[in-house]
């Protein structure tokens, strides 16, 4: 997790959380493996640090259309989790978890969507529950309800990220991306903290780069 | 800024988040919006304008981009329209304000694009440029673009219609 990448760079953090999120991906591929009745597993990518512009691009371009289901965080770990199910693939999962054909489920309907909610409560209560019994915390972590949107990539994320947003230039977030048996592309869940959940990730702000800092090129202009 | 681009269509510049940017005709400027709101200030005689994206209210004196802030980010843009327009007067200018959805309605700061759309309303009042479109609110993301040439800012929701404001 602590390699640089071409867009944004891999943040370092403590060995011991490094092992919580890596817990949190077994726990979540365990619980969707269940959930689906095939084999899943979710891999984390790294603990990401980058400007807003790249922070708001993680589940796809800006302006792709993307079916995602966020959930707010409460408590020690505030945030937000954003599961997305991009891609061509996107209804197979409603077709595996109905037992129906592929290509049975043609749009986002309320079935749809309520499996989709489902989906994302399971995969991202056992990410955080596992995640919470690995690091110290003071307060329980408390998930609220899913909610589905299908919206711009972008504005789901510019919504995930305003809290840090409001203390710093630079974001983080904890990225994943799933390989799931049948579903060949395109689900990931991001993990944005809030900006007093960073702390317990052992990345605070005060070690971040201090705002400032755009380049001020083009696109738009920030001197 | 106001060249076209290859093929006679008008150059179209994204303005990304916590950024602003100003243009003359036939430029296109366009940017994405969630919780965030876009102030968009026009000269329709000059055919010249500018759109900011701003993500929070207030700097509340933080330093870490002007173009984050409504209260910063509108002075910003306007000083750079007044350059471009070669005098700094507020006549001849009206505005749009777009943005401002609650994404997600039981997250943290599900409220703050309200406060983001209040903040645009208060600082333009200050600065007595009139407001003459509102597309703000609801739990969608925006697709936002304003046309120098016409003037017409036009507004793009997912999975629904495309209007003008």
């Amino acid at each position: 997790m602590n390699d640089d990448d071409e867009a944004g760079q891999r943040r370092s953090v403590p060995r011991r959380i490094e092992d919580a999120i890596r817990k949190g991906g077994e726990a979540a591929s365990e619980s969707l493996s269940r959930w689906l009745g095939r084999e899943a597993r979710i891999e984390v990518s790294g603990v990401r640090l980058g400007d807003l512009a790249e922070a708001v691009e993680v589940l796809g371009p800006g302006d792709e259309l993307v079916a995602a289901c966020g959930m707010a965080l409460q408590g020690d770990l505030s945030g937000t989790v954003l599961l997305g199910f991009g891609g061509e693939s996107a209804l197979t999962m409603v077709d595996a978890l109905l037992g129906q054909p592929p290509g049975t489920a043609r749009e986002w309907g309320q079935l749809e969507r309520s499996a989709a909610e489902e989906t994302t409560n399971i995969v991202a209560c056992a990410f955080v529950n596992a995640l919470a019994g690995s690091i110290e915390h003071r307060s329980p972590m408390v998930p609220g309800p899913p909610e589905f949107r299908l919206d711009f990539a972008g504005s789901l994320l510019q919504f995930a990220v305003i809290d840090q947003a409001s203390r710093s230039e630079r974001i983080v977030l904890v990225e994943t991306r799933f390989l799931i048996e049948g579903i060949e592309d395109g689900w990931s869940l991001v993990l944005v903290p809030g900006a007093e959940g960073l702390g317990l990730l052992g990345v605070g702000l005060a070690a971040l780069p201090e705002g400032g800092g755009p380049d001020g090129g083009p696109p738009g202009r920030e001197p | 800024m106001s060249d076209r681009e290859a093929g006679g269509q008008p150059q179209t510049i994204s303005v990304m988040i916590g950024r602003w940017a100003v243009a003359a005709s036939p430029a296109v400027l366009r940017t994405l919006l969630g919780s965030c709101v876009s102030i968009v200030v026009i000269d329709r005689t000059a055919r010249i304008g500018g759109l900011c994206h701003v993500v929070l209210p207030e700097a509340r004196g933080r330093e870490d981009g002007l173009g984050k802030y409504a209260d910063t980010a509108v002075p910003a843009m306007l000083s750079d329209l007044d350059r471009l327009r070669g005098r700094p007067a507020r006549s001849g200018l009206v505005a749009s304000i777009v943005g401002g959805a609650a994404m997600f309605k039981s997250a943290p700061g599900s409220d703050v694009g309200r406060l983001n759309a209040e903040a645009a309303e208060r600082i333009l009042e200050g600065m007595r440029i009139p407001v003459f479109a509102r597309d703000l609110g609801g739990s969608s993301g925006r697709n936002v673009s304003v046309d120098l040439a016409s003037g017409v800012v036009r507004v793009r929701v997912p999975g629904g219609p495309t209007y003008d404001l």
